[in-house]
């Protein structure tokens, strides 16, 4: 385990600036991912740790060994970097059986062989593949490659495992298995993971912190529970969730009162959030509130906003319900049984505790 | 692949490519060298008094056997051009039993070597009365440009989508409308292939040339080869008519050098 | 010959009518005509003439005339006894053994190196090496004429320079030498073809593997031979038979150079099967040799390309 320390990270191809003022300490033995749209430049940061890009500016640390230095004129090759790394593609070597091609990273460096030997039966053991060992890439399941390539990468019990959107070319349900798997081989190996991908799903579920990338730049790192509940900005607090969360347009028109103008009419604020937006002194905003903290309710209740259906997604444990308020849409986050006893006009009400409110021009959270 | 390679790639590399342009040097300095220039100095010394004399003089003895390669070659260049489009489309987009067997036979006919039917070939020309003539010549050429031609069409229309053609077809189009109006101005780029690889492979050609045509019939590869048999003093001079019989297969490939690339490995695809 | 014929139009009649029912009243007419105007006559000029020139090689020399008076396989035992003949296929034997393995090697290392280099550079490094193949062979012949020349040719003034003394070859003169001169022109000349070709197939490797590879911790000595080059086999073998066909079919760029000479030390099968059906006008021998050759070159394509056509059903 290693932890991996990078700074002012920055990268260019051509006139695109891929990566930018990218700070980050990835913690020993911790499960980091890297979460981002494409083109947020996730990969680019996830291949200069790896060596495969240079970076144009900054430098890379993995624990105490400085591997990249623009300025200073370090590049350690990734051969010298001790590191395993899972491949979208699963990157197997075509020709060479699946124990060929696992126990390559010690041959390639003279171990004897039953050493070799020894360690590719452990390693095909545990990871299940142990039937395997004589075939040929070609006559695996996508599962099975992914198992081999982790194998590959595993072999060497590297302190820093590098895994670039391992999940993508698997089927629906073996990708929620493998997430499961992926974390406990990461307890048993005792490895530093740093996990790339632009499923937010998976990166709820398994990182124990997350980074959350845009336009290559690093917008907010932090606990799933964190860049859940406090989004930093509206990116993020849009990127995180499903369904998305909704953002409105406001105006706020009498500060003191905190009452806001918005897209579906006028809302009024709770009192605390009110007087943290004073000392702001902003006038346009932007209010989030997500989907399963809109309440739908049958009658009217003080300070509650008339809506009406537009469609309602049936997900079978629960809906997903589209309505439409004044000019504007949202949508809530219902249970079956409610929805069976509204009717078409119903009102809404926002769990006061869970709004979030953002200044427009920034796209920062004031609260 | 990686990220820079040694000094010692480009040493090696730029020793490489010298050795490789060696014979186009000695070409290029013999070519520009006076009669008796050439008898004192070696090919590597450029020419102190460059002339043109010996390249005139090559152009006198060789201008007709230039033009007669430039006419049947070129003409077999459209011919074979046209006819291999129309079959690459019949056996790639218009479905019918045994296109592949048809296809594998036409291949063969790639590889064959031309002594196989050179014999044959003297009495068919002769008995139609295009022996020793550009016709004949053309009608040769372009005869045994079929399977090359046609490989690379049907290769070209294997790549095209097959859901535009059924589009033409839902929308009524004929074969014909969709050969004209569709297929053929989206192969402008198998037509330059094609015509690249037909021009060199025709204008380069010498068994035909040196069996099927007499004198002044003869193509300028057969008279460049009659040149170094006859002049053997004159290098000069020799080299001179190597360099123009040269030029326009050179010419070709430092213009269209990737459209040629892309022949040669049409073949070597694995599979 | 009679019988080719016949097949041939029993194939295009029946490929027509199937036609016909396939496409109704939208196929073309003529599209169809070209085509199988075209196919016929391509057949003809390619199986029609080999069948001919096979039934030749059966026939009774008689110099200008033929006569087409069979004699079995007269022509045949006429080559097992033609001294030439045999040194011939000692010769085509040579190039096999050097000249493929030659351009193979020299092309891998090219495109090894090419690659390494990428970009600018290495476009410009494979338009030189590859610029020798697309000349003809007469040019190439000439040009080696001058260069092979004892007393001025650039290969002896060459080693002269470089070894201080007159190390001086007769290249083209010594019949124990002049066999090896052609071979080492002829991997000049087709050492950019393989380059080219193994380059395609270094290219086609995903980059991913190579990252893997780096990753996993081999030098690049070990990723050229262990992931690389393993996977060019049917590039290799692509290449192989493009140069084994031309190894049996050589004959433009030796009789313009030596002429089989000197003596008959240069001396391959086609340029023997010229020299006696056109210099000494017998016929049937040079059809029967032509059919030898033939038939070799046939049994590497055809296997090679219904090999290569189930593959590419796969």
């Amino acid at each position: 385990m290693v932890n991996v320390f990078i700074k002012d990270l920055y990268k260019k191809f051509g006139k695109t600036e891929a990566v930018k003022d990218f700070n980050l300490e990835v913690r020993s033995g911790e499960f980091f991912v890297l979460l981002g749209p494409s083109g947020s430049g996730k990969s680019t940061v996830l291949n200069c740790i790896a060596g495969i890009i240079k970076p144009t500016k900054g430098e890379i640390w993995i624990g105490d060994k400085l591997v990249v230095s623009a300025e200073k004129g370090v590049f350690v090759p990734p051969q010298e970097r001790n590191l395993g790394m899972v491949f979208q593609d699963f990157a197997l070597y075509p020709h060479m059986s699946v124990f060929d091609n696992i126990t390559f990273p010690l041959k390639v460096r003279k171990f004897p062989e039953d050493e070799v030997r020894k360690r590719a039966e452990q390693i095909a053991e545990t990871l299940g593949i142990k039937h395997l060992l004589n075939r040929k890439p070609g006559q695996l399941s996508g599962g099975e490659k992914q198992r081999v390539g982790l194998a590959r990468a595993l072999i060497r019990n590297p302190p820093l495992l590098l895994m670039d959107e391992p999940l993508s070319n698997l089927d629906a349900k073996l990708r929620v298995l493998m997430r499961v798997e992926l974390k406990k081989i990461q307890r048993e190996f005792k490895t530093t993971v740093i996990y790339v991908t632009h499923d937010q799903v998976e990166a709820l579920s398994m990182g124990d912190r997350i980074g959350v990338m845009s336009a290559g730049t690093l917008q907010q790192v932090g606990e799933p529970v964190e860049i859940y509940e406090r989004p930093i900005n509206t990116f993020v607090a849009g990127f995180i969730g499903s369904p998305p969360m909704n953002m409105f347009n406001c105006i706020s028109t009498d500060l003191e009162r905190g009452v806001l103008e918005c897209d579906f009419g006028e809302y009024k604020l709770p009192k605390s959030i009110a007087e943290a937006i004073l000392t702001k002194t902003v006038k346009e905003l932007i209010l989030g509130v997500r989907p399963e903290h809109v309440k739908v309710v049958g009658k009217y209740i003080p300070g509650a906003l008339e809506a009406k259906f537009i469609y309602v997604e049936k997900l079978g444990r629960e809906l997903i319900a589209h309505l439409k308020i004044g000019e504007s849409k949202i949508t809530s986050i219902i249970s079956p049984e409610v929805h069976s006893s509204l009717k078409e006009t119903v009102w809404i009400l926002f769990d006061e505790n869970k709004i979030h409110v953002f200044d427009k021009s920034s796209g920062k959270a004031i609260v | 692949m990686l990220n820079k390679a040694s000094l010692a790639t480009y040493i090696v590399l730029t020793i490489l490519a010298f050795t490789y342009l060696l014979p186009f040097w000695s070409v290029l300095t013999t070519a520009l060298k006076s009669d008796v220039e050439v008898r004192m100095t070696i090919p590597i010394v450029p020419p102190s008094n460059p002339t043109t004399m010996p390249l005139l003089k090559a152009l006198e003895l060789m201008k007709q056997g230039l033009l007669n390669s430039l006419l049947f070659t070129s003409f077999a260049t459209i011919l074979s051009s046209i006819i291999g489009s129309v079959n690459g489309f019949m056996l790639s987009k218009v479905k019918f039993k045994h296109a592949d067997a048809v296809f594998l036979a036409l291949s063969v006919g790639i590889f064959i070597p031309y002594h196989a039917v050179i014999i044959p070939l003297i009495t068919v020309t002769s008995k139609t009365g295009v022996y020793n003539s550009i016709l004949g010549m053309t009608i040769v050429h372009t005869t045994y440009g079929i399977p090359i031609c046609t490989l690379f069409f049907k290769n070209f229309f294997d790549e095209l989508p097959e859901s535009i053609l059924n589009a033409a077809r839902i929308d009524g189009a004929s074969d014909f409308t969709i050969y004209r109006r569709i297929a053929l101005p989206l192969s402008w780029p198998a037509f330059i292939i094609t015509g690249v690889f037909q021009f060199t492979s025709i204008w380069n050609d010498f068994l035909f040339g040196v069996v099927l045509t007499k004198g002044s019939n003869q193509p300028a590869s057969v008279v460049l080869a009659n040149l170094l048999g006859t002049t053997a003093a004159e290098w000069n001079v020799q080299m001179a008519g190597t360099f123009i019989y040269a030029l326009p297969v050179v010419t070709v490939y430092l213009l269209l050098g990737k459209y040629l690339i892309r022949g040669y490995l049409a073949g070597a695809i694995k599979g | 010959m009679e019988a080719l014929l016949n097949n041939k139009l029993f194939f295009i009649h029946n490929s027509q009518s199937l036609r016909g029912r396939n496409m109704g009243s939208h196929g073309s007419l003529p599209l169809t005509i070209v085509f199988i105007a075209s196919l016929a006559t391509a057949f003809f000029f390619i199986y029609g003439l080999i069948g001919w020139n096979v039934l030749l090689s059966f026939t009774k020399s008689m110099g200008l005339i033929t006569s087409y008076e069979l004699t079995g396989l007269t022509q045949y035992v006429k080559a097992g006894s033609d001294p030439v003949f045999q040194i011939s296929l000692k010769n085509n034997l040579m190039l096999i053994v050097l000249f493929i393995p030659g351009s193979i090697g020299l092309g891998l290392l090219l495109a090894v190196l090419l690659d390494l280099v990428g970009g600018r550079g290495e476009t410009l490094y494979r338009t030189i090496y590859l610029l020798p193949f697309s000349l003809s062979f007469v040019t190439t012949a000439s040009m080696w004429a001058w260069m092979y020349n004892y007393s001025y040719g650039v290969v002896n003034t060459l080693l002269t320079a470089l070894l201080g003394r007159a190390l001086q070859v007769n290249w083209l003169g010594d019949p124990n030498i002049a066999l090896y001169s052609v071979i080492l022109a002829l991997i000049w000349q087709f050492s950019g073809y393989t380059a080219l070709v193994f380059l395609a197939g270094i290219k086609s490797i995903p980059e991913s593997q190579i990252n893997a590879a780096r990753i996993d911790g081999a030098s690049a000595f070990q990723l050229y031979t262990r992931i690389v080059i393993p996977q060019l086999k049917p590039w290799i073998l692509s290449a192989f038979v493009v140069l084994m066909v031309f190894a049996l079919k050589a004959f433009d760029f030796i009789y313009v150079l030596t002429n089989g000479g000197p003596g008959v030390s240069t001396y391959v099968l086609a340029l023997l099967m010229f020299r006696r059906a056109f210099f000494e006008t017998d016929f049937p021998y040079g059809a029967a040799l032509a059919t030898i050759l033939f038939t070799m070159v046939i049994s590497v394509v055809v296997p090679y390309l219904l090999l290569s056509s189930r593959k590419g059903e796969k």
